[in-house]
């Protein structure tokens, strides 16, 4: 009888996004993706409360996978962003923070969750047909000519995962490895039987502990693990044995002489007849001829070999492998031509055997390895890749990563174009619908049914949401800028900034006083300096502040009450930065600020005390050495271009012209590439992510 | 055993107080401003829904007055597929009407089911046929004005769309409303296939945006190939399906094999196991077989075996995939729906929704697809496959008209508008004019329609009684619905009241144009969502066209046509919800046994007194 167990009602939430306790909770998981994001990110320890494996790590898939959430709004973008990594393993934190950055800009704006939607809807439009512009400022093409833009977008990959512990040089030899694998897999020519249509070839890793990163290697074939007491002294003998090809036969099917392959009945033997197990061997005997005067040389079984067939086929000189395990039979059928046999009842179809070139006995690591030469010269495209690492913990990690890269290598088949890396997609990205949306704030807005205010807000909430995703690859206290000409993204490092700010605030105030945009611009420079100081909430809340300031002066009078109703605080801190047009601003806006004004006042007063002069202004001036050479991507250098302008990111600009696009006719070394096509779903994915999110009304959790 | 009982008198303010609770949770979903509902199931699953059945269920209420109600939501939305949400509104406030007249008329209790009684009769003598003069006019039919018997797929595209718009994130619901239209006409005419073989005709795909969400040609089998094998041509490829492992384990549980002897080797078994595979195989070639669906798993030799002679074979290809494979060999060109989402969740979603559409249509299509056993419960088969345009419109127009009834019976047209406190400035209908022309008609219908034999089989008992009241309570009993109905459109433009006014405003004028013109012009109610394009909809009062119907594209703020409804579904909703609330009020007692095994019983007992 089935016992009878009352159900609990369900758990309800209302409004979840306005829960404090959700929000923190949100709040943490994006702290924890950006802090892993980029070639300078932190490392994470995982460790669950029964002990256990200790996880490090900062990639993606790992890290969200081993962290599960009561939460069920975080379930649910965990889970959207590991469905985005099983098909496209890359972007993962990417999709994260731009989600979570998405859904706190739209809490900030106080825009209602259905006008917010369909504005993110929209702008997703905007940036997914620029990207698949023929002309988009952020694309190159992957040339295959010459495997650097390969060896790039793998090297981006591999950096951009701390965990492995990888230096420089180091880096390099596993992307180089990591494009000699996926160009052996790749096959030549037209895969025979069908000419539209290519198959790509596996890599097969091996991974060793204990061993230096450069000892790595890709090796064409398969490398089969043999235990030593299998290679008897006539099988290296076999191996050393002239050139090939040879003939190969592989067996699905145990050949054990076992009788439990018959099925679950019984078995009643008759007095006086033959005992069945032998009857079964003699079955085998004559298979085991038959492979010796078909001129078998290579025996393989992917489980147990009876050992007095082993024993036969090696006094004929054949090399016998058992025990291959599942995983491996797919590539040998791939690289030998051979089919699989799952009977030995009946004799061996000739058109069964497949071919080796050769074989050989290698040693890697502690390990000795029979290596199977692939047959035929265009090499039916399966390789080995044999990785080493000093620990346990770096090594899966480093297996994980070139098999990210491989994939991501493997993309760029169908799309051969990548996107510039560094944080610079997404400044120039931004800065494109910035402007677009700008100048066509009228008609989107009718078309989607919304107020221009509304759309403003948005629109300034998406770009900086884009923008945070630039500025998430900042770990190390440097300041993230982006140029004002092609809006790539430049980080300073930290320290040197401070030093080379010589202007006084005075002048900040000054240009404050003449028009709008100016007052605009000096609170940029505040917000740079806020950032500096490390105070990260008052940066925050002077930046909504500005926002929701260039959102009232371009939608002018009608727009003014919205914007002071969507964040009255942070106009308020807006208005000291530019005290004499936002007085103005004040003026033509009818409610009060008494309020907004008295808090206000101490971030003011310390921003002037200070005295310290921004150094957003400074390098403007476009002479500051701190500058580093290269924008993120390298493409933007700044002793080809002189005359660049600065400023810090996630600052607003009341109207900022259209990024220019780099020309290419001389492109210089690129540093960093990522994946189109991951990026581009990536970012599809984080928008929907975060319109669902917001979307949600009510959390209804089973508690049984 | 000592079983404690609890009785405790159930007041209509508590039966209300319940339904508002699960009224509340249903608002947050409701309308063209209604968001998602996120909920896990007891597995850990992550779930998102718009569905009121399945937001009601998820609840998991003790409350056996709500788990009542639950399962008559999820009753009716199993037949119709459409108007969960609607009917715990209609319920809410249905129940607040009869709370606000009992409270008038100082009856307690007995009120309360008597007015409930009342209302059912009318719902089920009268309501028909109220719709079908008052409301169907102003609707426009499914089946296309050109060539009868065809559906017309623009008013099919709008109906999906509107629907889906209340069910996925309105987004979406233009991809997966688009996706659907084409999915119905490459399989012209076919709705109940299609609805039939659903589950075998989508594919649902997560980790893609759903925008990537489309229509494949052919049927996708749900399996993944066991020996896949190069296509070695472009010729038409042939395939079988079998249901059963085509080499069978040689000793199967319970049997014995008898060694010794002559022949009786287990040399020869094995032989003779070979050849028998080999003969399979050559049987499959001769039959030109390259592709076999299988049903179950094959033995691994069995595999090995066919590989060599160059045949693809899928295992374990679930049954549905199985089923529409051979209803297809002799029909035209397949056509699937690949959904893709973010998560499960987010497919699973669309796919039901989508499911309810097709379920839905077969309701709205009515007569002419539904079989005689269900027309004796909802007299459908009056009614043309009609619909009509979203936004409150149908509830406009009901409402209206029930409150000319009530007038007509109690012949009291000057009677002051108490019941319209909301827009008495707004009531610009002079009632005199239309006051004579529908009273006559609904006065003679009535009468007929009051002689026909009874309806449902849970009405016959108490037929004779309520057949008397509702002619004593009638002007009372369409006055509290007239209002009830109100809070559908009322609760649509919740985050904008003046469209509220302005939409019923808008119907209102439409109606008397209406009694003017001859052709007949379709009302729209809908308005835009925050008003700033608001179209206002073409009567066709003066510039009255030739045709029959006049298409009124309203483009609403998601810059979709807008949708339209069907009556009725709206209807059977009404209907349902009247049954709902009869069945409430007649429960006086809820016994809380205070035994575990009876406790279900006691449940069960109550619900079953209850209906």
């Amino acid at each position: 009888m089935s016992r009878v167990t009352k159900k609990a009602s369900s758990v309800c939430t209302d409004s979840p996004l306005s829960m404090s306790e959700v929000c923190q909770k949100m709040t943490l998981m994006r702290q924890i993706l950006t802090s892993c994001f980029g070639p300078n990110g932190r490392l994470k320890q995982v460790h669950n409360n029964v002990g256990g494996h200790v996880l490090t790590t900062s990639t993606s898939t790992s890290l969200l996978q081993a962290v599960s959430s009561s939460e069920p709004l975080l379930k649910l973008i965990t889970a959207s962003i590991l469905n985005h990594l099983s098909r496209f393993s890359d972007c993962g934190l990417y999709t994260g923070i731009l989600c979570f950055s998405l859904i706190d800009h739209v809490q900030k704006s106080g825009l209602r969750p259905s006008v917010a939607i369909k504005i993110n809807k929209q702008l997703l439009e905007v940036c997914t047909s620029f990207l698949n512009q023929e002309d988009c400022g952020c694309k190159v093409n992957v040339d295959f000519n010459s495997c650097q833009s390969l060896v790039t977008l793998a090297r981006s990959v591999i950096s951009s995962k701390p965990a492995c512990v990888l230096t420089e040089g180091e880096q390099q030899h596993i992307s180089t490895l990591a494009v000699h694998a996926f160009l052996l897999t790749v096959p030549c020519g037209d895969t025979p039987g069908s000419p539209d249509r290519v198959r790509l070839g596996k890599t097969v890793t091996v991974s060793i502990e204990g061993q230096f990163v450069l000892d790595s290697a890709v090796f064409p074939g398969l490398l089969v693990n043999v235990p030593d007491m299998q290679l008897h002294p006539t099988d290296s003998e076999r191996t050393r044995r002239g050139p090939g090809p040879f003939r190969l036969a592989l067996f699905t099917v145990s050949l054990s002489g076992d009788l439990s392959e018959f099925g679950e009945g019984s078995l009643e033997v008759h007095s006086g007849a033959p005992d069945p197990e032998d009857l079964i061997l003699d079955e085998l005997l004559k298979l085991g001829e038959q492979a010796v005067t078909d001129q078998v040389e290579v025996f393989m079984c992917q489980r147990v070999i009876h050992p007095v067939l082993q024993h036969y086929l090696r006094r004929h000189g054949v090399l016998v492998v058992e025990r291959l395990g599942i995983a491996l039979i797919e590539p040998i059928v791939q690289m030998t031509g051979a089919q699989a046999v799952a009977l030995y009842q009946t004799p061996i179809p000739p058109e069964a055997y497949g071919q080796v070139k050769g074989c050989c006995v290698r040693t890697v690591g502690s390990r000795e390895m029979l290596h199977l030469l692939p047959p035929r010269e265009p090499a039916p495209a399966v390789c080995t890749m044999v990785l080493c690492h000093r620990n346990d913990t770096m090594l899966n990690e480093l297996k994980a990563v070139c098999q990210r890269a491989e994939h991501v290598l493997r993309l760029t088949l169908r799309d051969p174009v990548a996107l510039l890396g560094g944080g610079c997609t997404e400044t120039h990205m931004a800065a494109y619908i910035s402007n677009k949306g700008t100048t066509e704030a009228a008609k989107a807005a009718l078309s989607l049914g919304v107020s221009q205010s509304q759309y403003l807000l948005g629109l300034n909430g998406f770009c900086s949401s884009l923008e945070a995703v630039a500025l998430a690859l900042v770990h190390d206290g440097e300041t993230g800028l982006v140029d004002l000409s092609y809006a790539h993204h430049w980080s300073v490092p930290q320290g040197e900034a401070i030093h080379s700010g010589t202007v006084p605030q005075g002048e900040a105030i000054h240009s404050g006083t003449v028009p709008q945009g100016e007052a605009i611009h000096s609170g940029t420079v505040l917000q740079g300096e806020a950032i500096h100081s490390g105070t990260v909430l008052q940066g925050e809340a002077i930046h909504s502040g500005t926002v929701a300031q260039g959102e009232a002066i371009h939608s002018g009078t009608v727009a003014q009450g919205e914007a002071i109703h969507s964040g009255t605080v942070a106009q308020g801190e807006a208005i000291h930065s530019g005290t004499v047009a936002q007085g103005e601003a004040i003026h033509s806006g009818t409610v009060p600020q008494g309020e907004a004004i008295h808090s206000g006042t101490v971030a003011q007063g310390e921003a002037i005390h200070s005295g310290t002069v921004p150094q957003g202004e400074a390098v403007q001036r476009g002479d500051g050495d701190e500058v580093p050479a290269t924008c993120g991507c390298g493409l933007v250098e700044r002793s080809a271009r002189p005359g660049l302008e600065w400023t810090p990111l996630n600052t607003r600009y009341p109207s900022r012209s259209a990024p220019l696009v780099v020309g290419k006719d001389t492109p210089p070394q690129l540093r960093v590439l990522d994946s189109f096509t991951a990026k581009l779903n990536a970012l599809q994915v984080a928008v929907e992510m975060a319109n669902l999110v917001l979307d949600i009304r009510y959390v209804i959790q089973d508690v049984n | 055993m000592g079983m404690r009982l609890q009785p405790r008198c159930l007041q209509l303010d508590s039966v209300l107080q319940t339904v508002s609770v699960l009224e509340a949770v249903i608002r947050r979903s409701f309308g063209p401003d209604g968001g998602q509902v996120l909920f896990t199931r007891d597995t850990g699953q992550t779930l998102l829904t718009r569905h009121g059945t399945r937001i009601l269920t998820a609840l998991r209420v003790e409350h056996p007055l709500a788990r009542m109600v639950v399962e008559c939501v999820r009753r009716h939305s199993s037949v119709t597929g459409d108007g969960s949400k609607t009917f715990v509104l209609l319920l809410a406030s249905l129940l607040r009407e009869i709370q606000k007249h009992t409270r008038k008329a100082r009856q307690e209790g007995a009120g309360a089911k008597r007015l409930a009684e009342a209302l059912l009769a009318f719902g089920l003598d009268e309501l028909s046929d109220v719709i079908t003069v008052a409301v169907a006019p102003h609707g426009s039919s499914l089946s296309d004005p050109h060539t009868p018997g065809q559906t017309d797929t623009h008013t099919l595209c709008r109906l999906l769309s509107a629907f889906l718009h209340t069910r996925i994130s309105p987004t979406h619901a233009e991809i997966i409303s688009q996706l659907t239209c084409e999915l119905l006409s490459h399989w012209s005419c076919h709705g109940d296939f299609i609805n039939e073989h659903f589950p075998a005709l989508h594919t649902a795909v997560s980790g893609f945006p759903i925008g990537c969400s489309r229509l494949l040609e052919g049927q996708v089998i749900h399996a993944d190939f066991s020996t896949p094998l190069p296509l070695r041509d472009h010729r038409p490829i042939r395939a079988l399906a079998v249901t059963e492992p085509l080499e069978p384990s040689l000793l199967i549980d319970g049997t014995v094999l008898e060694l010794g002897g002559a022949n009786r080797e287990i040399e020869s078994v094995c032989v003779r196991l070979g050849r028998r595979l080999d003969s399979v195989c050559v049987i499959l070639q001769h039959l030109g077989v390259s592709l076999l669906l299988s049903s179950v798993r094959q033995s691994e030799a069995f595999l090995a075996a066919v590989g060599r002679y160059g045949v693809c074979v899928l295992e374990c290809v679930c049954e549905d995939d199985l089923t529409l494979f051979s209803v297809l060999k002799d029909r035209g060109r397949p056509h699937s729906l690949v959904v893709c989402g973010l998560t499960e969740g987010q497919t699973e979603q669309s796919v039901c929704a989508v499911r309810d559409a097709l379920h839905m249509l077969h309701t709205t299509w009515g007569p002419k697809h539904r079989t005689r056993a269900t027309e004796r419960t909802a007299r459908t088969d009056v009614m043309e496959p009609c619909v009509i345009s979203v936004g409150g419109t149908f509830e406009f127009l009901l409402h209206h008209t029930l409150l000319q009834r009530k007038h007509g019976q109690t012949h009291s047209v000057t009677h002051s508008h108490t019941h319209t406190l909301s827009h008495t400035d707004m009531h610009t209908l002079s009632h005199t004019d239309t006051h004579t022309l529908s009273h006559t008609d609904m006065h003679t219908l009535s009468h007929i329609d009051t002689h026909t034999p009874s309806h449902t089989d849970t009405h016959t008992q108490s037929n004779a009684d309520t057949h008397t009241l509702s002619h004593l309570d009638n002007p009372a009993v369409s006055g509290m619905l007239a209002e009830a109905l109100l809070s559908v459109p009322r609760q649509i433009y919740s985050h904008n009241p003046r469209h509220y006014l302005e939409a019923h405003a808008h119907t209102l004028s439409c109606m008397r144009n209406h009694g003017n013109s001859t052709d007949l012009p379709e009302i729209s109610a809908v308005l835009a969502a925050d008003g700033s394009n608001m179209v206002q909809a073409d009567t066709g009062s003066g510039s009255g066209s030739g045709s029959g119907v006049k298409e009124v594209t309203v483009w609403s703020s998601s810059g979709s046509s807008s949708g339209v409804e069907s009556v009725s579904c709206k209807y059977q909703l009404i209907l349902a919800v009247l049954q709902c609330l009869r069945s409430l009020l007649s429960v006086d007692t809820v016994l809380h046994a205070n035994t575990s095994h009876t406790l279900s019983h006691a449940c069960q007992r109550e619900e079953e007194e209850g209906d």
